[in-house]
């Protein structure tokens, strides 16, 4: 009697024991789907922000391009017209460099006689030097002369210019 | 050689000596005039040397005979002559008054002894006479009819209320002749001399403004001379030089000095002069001048009342005019400048400094 429910608890187990564990490998492998799932929706996510920060950049790089060009455009045409002004400027600097040189040319026909002269009139008065340093240098007591008659020139000069100023007031009172 | 000059002739000579003679005793007397002689002599050389004259008969000559002194000068230059003339009467009358017999007298208290002064100019024949000649001493003597007019001036100089500096009307002619002279005369008076046949007109220097007077003092009588000067002037009836020429000396020394205590003293001494004094109205402008300019007592309303009262007595004042228009423009009454250098104007077309300012308001066209 023992023995056939044996049997039949053991033939339960065999029936039962797979369900069971089909059960929980069932359930396992859901929530593994589920996960994934899960997983696949950041992906997603994830996928939509790239592509979005793709798109933004890839404007941002267009406006970029655009500035670039812009401003490639604005430099040529700033450089064209500097250039236009270097040839305007170099011309011009030509043309006054010519007139310049006609200009010393006349003006050295005219500045040689005066040079020559102006010369002689340095030679003159270095001569003029020269012989004022031997004579000063002969005797310090010249120097010294000298500078008292400049002492009593400055004394007398500013004597004057006191009396100027109080015969203002002479005729202003 | 006989040449004819026109001269400018200061005769100076003790008031009442003759009175003063007969009261003191002979050697009395003498002392007096030896004192008199030695401080003309003093000022007479050193004023001459000191300008720049030759002297010897050259461009002048002076001469001193009991107690006149008698100065001639003829440098050619007449009003250079004219306004050393004037700077020798007052050194003469400066010198006098503080020589050794005055401060004697002031210190006792009685009136001091004063010299009446005569100026005039006129044409006079320089010549050397043969007798100088023969003498060894060929000094030219002057003469001419203007020399004894000019005796005749000095004389009436007695007679005088201000300075006792009187002048013929040549004389007072070449000072108002653009001379640059600040000096102020009386009215004309006329005057009968005996022996002229006709009547002579004279004017009385009332005021003489000029820093050169005690300056250039001699340097002998130079000690001391300032507080005589300020003794004499607080005495009872002082001679109403005195304040003009203390006045004027108080003021240079506020300039030069830069000395506040200066301008005290001149206030002081101006207002004192208001009261004392006849002729005010030169010193109305002192006044104004010191209101005006000072630093420790500027008051620019008290000195434009000053030049309002100066110009009340004589409204032609160009003095008094300039200072009133520089006045107004620096108190902001620009309307009243501009009227002011206006009527300046009016009387001297030439005044530089008048045109000058109009020329800020509006063009002035040349006269």
């Amino acid at each position: 009697m023992n023995q056939p429910n044996f049997i039949i608890l053991l033939l339960f187990l065999l029936v039962l024991g797979p369900l069971i564990y089909q059960l929980l490998f069932q359930r396992k492998v859901e929530r593994k789907i589920a996960e994934m799932e899960k997983g696949i929706a950041n992906l997603l996510d994830n996928y939509n922000s790239l592509i979005n920060a793709k798109n933004v950049l890839a404007n941002k790089v267009l406006t970029i391009q655009k500035a670039t060009d812009y401003f490639q455009k604005t430099v040529d045409d700033k450089v064209k017209n500097l250039h236009q002004m270097f040839n305007s400027v170099g011309e011009k600097t030509n043309l006054l460099y010519k007139e310049r040189e006609a200009l010393i040319e006349k003006v050295q026909t005219h500045v040689k006689p005066l040079t020559a002269s102006l010369e002689d009139l340095k030679n003159q008065f270095n001569k003029l030097q020269e012989s004022m340093k031997k004579v000063f240098g002969q005797n310090d007591e010249k120097w010294t002369e000298l500078a008292n008659h400049l002492d009593y020139f400055s004394d007398e000069i500013q004597k004057m210019k006191d009396h100027i100023r109080e015969r203002n007031i002479d005729c202003e009172l | 050689m006989e040449r004819t000059v026109t001269a400018t002739m200061l005769f100076a000579d003790l008031m009442n000596s003759t009175e003063m003679a007969k009261i003191l005793t002979l050697q009395e007397y003498n002392e007096m005039i030896v004192d008199f002689q030695t401080t003309m002599f003093e000022v007479a050389s050193n004023h001459l040397a000191h300008y720049g004259y030759k002297g010897n008969g050259e461009d002048a000559e002076w001469s001193i005979v009991g107690d006149e002194i008698r100065v001639f000068l003829y440098s050619g230059a007449h009003v250079f002559d004219v306004r050393n003339a004037l700077i020798m009467a007052l050194k003469i009358k400066l010198g006098w008054l503080t020589s050794a017999f005055n401060q004697r007298i002031l210190k006792e208290g009685r009136l001091v002894s004063r010299i009446g002064v005569g100026i005039n100019s006129g044409k006079v024949i320089k010549d050397v006479r043969p007798w100088r000649e023969k003498l060894g001493r060929p000094q030219p003597n002057v003469e001419g009819y203007a020399i004894n007019l000019t005796k005749r001036i000095e004389s009436s100089s007695r007679s005088g209320r201000a300075y006792q500096v009187t002048v013929g009307d040549s004389f007072f002619r070449l000072c108002g002749n653009g001379a640059n002279i600040n000096v102020e005369f009386s009215r004309p008076q006329t005057f009968e001399f005996k022996g002229l046949g006709q009547n002579i007109t004279l004017y009385e220097v009332v005021s003489f403004i000029n820093h050169e007077i005690v300056t250039t003092m001699p340097p002998s009588m130079q000690p001391g001379l300032i507080e005589k000067m300020e003794y004499a002037v607080a005495q009872p009836m002082p001679e109403p030089w005195i304040f003009y020429t203390l006045l004027r000396y108080y003021i240079s020394k506020t300039l030069s000095a830069k000395d506040e205590t200066f301008e005290g003293k001149a206030i002081k001494l101006a207002r004192e002069a208001v009261d004392a004094l006849e002729h005010k109205r030169t010193l109305y402008n002192f006044l104004g001048w010191l209101h005006a300019y000072s630093k420790k007592f500027r008051d620019l309303d008290l000195a434009f009342q000053y030049y309002d009262k100066s110009l009340q007595l004589n409204p032609r004042d160009q003095k008094a005019l300039l200072h009133r228009a520089r006045l107004a423009e620096r108190m902001g009454h620009n309307d009243i400048s501009k009227r002011t250098y206006e009527e300046i104007l009016f009387y001297n077309p030439y005044h530089h400094e008048a045109r000058k300012k109009l020329n800020g308001y509006f063009p002035v066209q040349a006269p």
